[in-house]
């Protein structure tokens, strides 16, 4: 990149910044010092749920609304599923093609476009 | 303290145990916080303002520490830490100064050449100056890139962002730091 070789060559890659004497040196013990004390994320157990069969009432009725229950669930997630399928190979496919552009075709792109830096950027980032 | 031999995955199996865990925040805390700070230092100019980023990023990491599951480097998960803060900080100092957009340049100028740990004359200077009239995303991207020589797909894990709005982001920074370098010599 050319504008970029010009910019090394004129500024270079050096450090206009000074810290205070011994800054680095007593960094990590000032940090230490300054954490607050915490204990360690047990881990969530998650207890079973008492199920209350009420078995002498439960009738075939019930059984066949669960049963229809679980068909009408089974269909909602596959098709969801399918769409989420469709939709990760759709984002890889973008990726892709990103990841395939070179630094000459991203110059090429923003010098020529007709949008502006922002509105080239968010589309470039899905506007994240 | 004496920057000791680092092992990633030994400090990650450190991290595992309630006993150790101070102890390997300790190595993580040495080995990275002198890169990170230059990092944060270049988004924010001030040293004091990068000091109290610095204290703020390693808090965060240490009160998360157990929800880093070792799916990227901690340096990644350090960096998007610091990173994040630098913006929040940037955004936030913006709306309190209400920097009058007619003339950000200037304000931005007399900011850091008063800060007494800062070279404003040397070649140097010049770009930081530069650097500084950047929207706070591209500067975080031309800092990694130019001064880290940080790979796309490393900075794409840090900014959750995509590898062409990256390489995008980097062009239009390079363009306007050599304009405003033009200008000034």
């Amino acid at each position: 990149m050319k504008k970029e070789d010009e910019i090394l060559k004129k500024c270079g890659t050096g450090n206009p910044f000074i810290v205070p004497e011994g800054y680095f040196e007593t960094f990590t013990t000032r940090i230490m010092d300054s954490l607050p004390e915490k204990k360690m994320s047990p881990i969530t157990k998650i207890k079973p749920t008492m199920i209350i069969w009420h078995r002498r009432r439960l009738s075939w009725l019930y059984m066949a609304a669960a049963f229809f229950g679980l068909v009408v669930t089974f269909s909602f997630v596959y098709k969801k599923d399918n769409r989420h399928i469709l939709s990760a190979q759709e984002q890889q496919a973008k990726v892709n093609v990103q990841q395939q552009l070179s630094d000459q075709d991203i110059e090429m792109m923003v010098d020529n476009s007709h949008m502006d830096d922002y509105t080239l950027y968010q589309y470039l980032s899905d506007a994240k | 303290m004496k920057k000791s031999a680092y092992n990633e995955e030994e400090v990650l199996s450190m991290l595992q145990q309630e006993e150790t865990q101070r102890q390997a925040f300790e190595k993580i805390v040495n080995k990275y916080s002198e890169q990170l700070y230059w990092q944060v230092r270049r988004m924010v100019n001030s040293h004091d303002d990068a000091n109290d980023l610095m204290q703020n990023v390693f808090i965060k990491a240490w009160l998360n520490i157990d929800n880093f599951r070792g799916e990227s480097r901690i340096s990644t998960w350090l960096y998007r830490i610091a990173s994040n803060e630098c913006i929040t900080f940037i955004n936030k100092k913006k709306n309190e100064q209400n920097i009058s957009l007619s003339d950000p340049d200037a304000e931005i100028a007399r900011e850091i050449e008063g800060d007494a740990y800062f070279n404003g004359k040397s070649a140097e200077g010049l770009l930081q100056r530069a650097l500084s009239t950047l929207p706070e995303k591209q500067r975080i991207v031309f800092t990694l890139k130019y001064f880290k020589e940080m790979k796309y797909e490393t900075m794409s894990k840090i900014l959750d962002t995509s590898v062409g709005a990256l390489k995008a982001s980097y062009h239009i920074a390079v363009k306007k730091i050599a304009t405003f370098v033009e200008e000034d010599i």
